[in-house]
């Protein structure tokens, strides 16, 4: 799960605020902050999540698409490893 | 027959001594708080040690009660508690000594002295699993605290307070900020120990930082109500955990305080 604070500061960059744990009754915005429902913070943290997920798959997709391109330029897989890291599952 | 005057037998006592009295050999008077035996029978002589008439039989012992001779204990101890020494010229009233100090031998006289010297009075500790987070700028309570009130007011109170800091941030340069404070009695709370600030390198994208945190301090709160001994944070307005990474990453924090008689710190 995406950082609570993260979240927060993803909505406003200016917000501050003190939680304890994952204890809704204990939030508070500090410094004149406005408010926050939580509603908006569990939505934006799971946006961020699905961000992070969709940015985690591209990156395996373009792995997996760059060592394809090595086998077909004539390397071998052990010779595309070597210069990339990735290794097919 | 022949008869032989014996005399008294016994000594015949008359009581106090009387002016108008006729007294006769081995009659026994008190006077004065003396008591005397007539000598040779007589009316009208007064009685004295060794008169013509009087010899003293006893003499009246010391006075004890009449402030002269002693000294009447019911006046001088005055309040529960009180105790009695001989001082350089009378007895003399040790008033009731404070709570917890023990009798202690001056160059001359008793006194009640403080505990020192003496070690550990108490000690008590407290655990906490429960992460803060915040994203504020400014300090923001943790749950890394203890509490402790001490027995006396001149004591010293060793704190511990140990936990872990964490920054996860989106931006550059992060910061972490931490102090101790404290609150006597429910009152506001003061800053105790200097700021603890830890700068990392600028780095973009996301950071996770953990960062072991440790107060170790003595402190001398000259009271005897409870005080509360806190560690506040920031993280410089990125979101930053005390207690822990995240709310499910968690470290328990501590807190030790450890009452040290005067004089040992």
């Amino acid at each position: 799960m995406i950082d609570i604070g993260l979240a927060i500061k993803e909505i406003n960059k200016d917000a501050e605020h003190r939680i304890e744990g994952l204890d809704w009754n204990t939030l508070t915005w500090l410094n004149n902050t406005a408010p926050i429902s939580q509603a908006d913070i569990e939505a934006k943290q799971a946006e961020m999540e699905t961000a992070k997920t969709n940015e985690a798959t591209a990156k395996a997709s373009a792995k997996a698409s760059g060592n394809t391109k090595l086998l077909g330029l004539g390397l071998t897989q052990a010779e595309a490893t070597a210069l990339t890291g990735f290794t097919p599952e | 027959m022949a008869t032989i005057n014996l005399g008294a037998i016994k000594f015949n006592w008359k009581g106090a001594y009387n002016n108008g009295t006729t007294y006769a050999v081995d009659d026994v008077v008190s006077s004065g708080g003396n008591s005397y035996v007539c000598i040779q029978a007589s009316t009208g002589n007064a009685v004295g040690n060794a008169t013509a008439y009087w010899n003293i039989m006893s003499t009246k012992g010391t006075n004890g009660t009449d402030g002269s001779n002693g000294t009447d204990l019911t006046s001088t101890l005055t309040t529960r508690g009180d105790i009695v020494y001989k001082g350089a010229s009378a007895l003399t009233r040790l008033a009731k000594g404070t709570a917890g100090y023990y009798l202690k031998q001056g160059a001359n006289d008793p006194e009640w002295s403080a505990v020192s010297g003496g070690g550990v009075l108490q000690a008590v500790h407290n655990t906490n699993a429960t992460p803060v987070n915040t994203s504020s700028s400014s300090y923001v309570a943790t749950n890394n605290s203890v509490t402790i009130t001490p027995t006396a007011s001149n004591s010293k109170i060793y704190v511990v307070l140990s936990g872990q800091v964490a920054v996860n941030s989106s931006g550059d340069d992060p910061w972490i900020y931490v102090k101790v404070r404290k609150s006597i009695n429910g009152a506001s709370y003061s800053d105790v120990a200097s700021n603890y600030y830890r700068r990392y390198a600028p780095s973009a994208g996301n950071i996770h930082i953990l960062e072991d945190v440790n107060f170790h301090l003595i402190h001398a709160p000259a009271t005897t109500q409870s005080v509360v001994y806190k560690v506040w944070y920031h993280g410089g307005g990125q979101s930053s955990w005390y207690g822990g990474r995240s709310n499910s990453e968690v470290s328990s924090t501590n807190g030790i305080a450890i009452e040290l008689a005067n004089g040992i710190a």
